[in-house]
């Protein structure tokens, strides 16, 4: 079992909060700022960057509104995932009917996302979804910007690096096949 | 194929963590908090100070890899707190695991620490952040751990 053990010497809470005062770093005392440690030192740009790689797209086909209208935090509507397709190097499947993708639109124009729903893979492996993003309106003369991180649930064994990597998809509705939404992942490396 | 998601660095924080407060064994794995200190951050558009006073919340599975679950706030430069949310995790080979759990000084590129994190900025100069989606990854250090967060382009 690995978990983190750290040197004995390494100092506590209430050490951390002594120093902090000594230093005359951040106090806050009844939600007030009584107190503010110099700026930030500059911290270089990193050495490394991540990137993405492509790895597969699903086609998932909505149909309908159910709209359940105003909130105190925003208009929220679920659309109903009917079905589609996965497709890519080395995974092909297909949506299995009955997910929905419920949405909060914001009191500043943006979308919250939160669809969920199941694969199945060619091999008859069920993977669970949670797609979670956001939707940004244009603005003039730009596209929308749909992004998600879609988190799976795989079984141990071949499709388990699904559950060991984050994940990032664009998507959009289609504009040659109506009704369909693509929805291309990304594995953060 | 579609051209790969770019990604922009946002900012790099520097955070000291402290000794870490073990609930230990639960159904489904071995679940401490590790408390967060003192620490900055800075990038091009962002720099100021880590709120100290949150948790590192993690869910080491019986497979080995780490779940993080961070709630935290930061306070900018000029006097703005953002709440900073981040889910993710940290595998790597055993071997390589259990040098950075005993606090050796590990490579970064010698296991995989990424996380999703979103920020909860007030209506003003910061309220970008409410509008993208952000990553991090991270280096593990025996008492610190420095993150660098990317916008999702």
């Amino acid at each position: 079992m690995q978990h983190e053990e750290f040197p004995s010497e390494t100092p506590g809470p209430a050490d951390a909060g002594r120093r902090a005062l000594m230093q005359g770093g951040l106090v806050v005392a009844g939600g007030f700022i009584v107190g503010c440690s110099a700026a930030a030192e500059s911290l270089a740009p990193p050495a490394h960057n991540p990137t993405t790689e492509y790895a597969f797209t699903i086609f998932a086909t909505i149909e309908g509104v159910l709209a359940v209208g105003d909130t105190a935090t925003g208009q929220i509507r679920a659309i109903p995932i009917t079905g589609g397709e996965v497709k890519g190097e080395g995974i092909g499947g297909r949506v299995i009917p009955g997910g929905a993708d419920w949405q909060r639109t914001r009191s500043d124009g943006v979308t919250e996302i939160e669809a969920t729903y199941a694969l199945e893979l060619s091999d008859k492996t069920l993977v669970k979804v949670i797609n979670r993003g956001i939707i940004v309106p244009p603005e003039t003369g730009t596209t929308a910007y749909f992004r998600t991180a879609i988190e799976f649930a795989a079984p141990n064994g071949k499709w388990q690096w699904l559950n060991e990597a984050i994940f990032l998809c664009t998507a959009g509705l289609m504009q040659d096949r109506p009704g369909t939404v693509q929805v291309d992942v990304f594995k953060l490396v | 194929m579609p051209d790969p998601i770019r990604l922009e660095w946002l900012m790099t924080a520097e955070v000291q963590v402290l000794r870490p407060v073990q609930v230990g064994q639960i159904p489904s794995g071995f679940h401490q908090g590790v408390p967060i200190g003192e620490g900055s951050f800075a990038g091009p558009r962002l720099r100021g100070t880590v709120i100290p006073g949150s948790y590192d919340w993690q869910l080491v599975q019986p497979d080995g890899l780490a779940r993080l679950d961070v709630s935290g706030a930061m306070l900018t430069h000029d006097g703005v707190t953002i709440r900073v949310s981040s889910k993710g995790m940290r595998h790597g080979p055993p071997a390589v695991m259990a040098r950075l759990n005993a606090g050796e000084v590990v490579p970064p590129d010698q296991y995989y620490m990424r996380a999703l994190a979103r920020f909860d900025a007030p209506v003003g100069p910061y309220d970008w952040l409410n509008k993208a989606l952000f990553v991090s990854w991270g280096e593990r250090y025996a008492s610190k751990v420095v993150i660098h967060y990317y916008r999702v382009l």
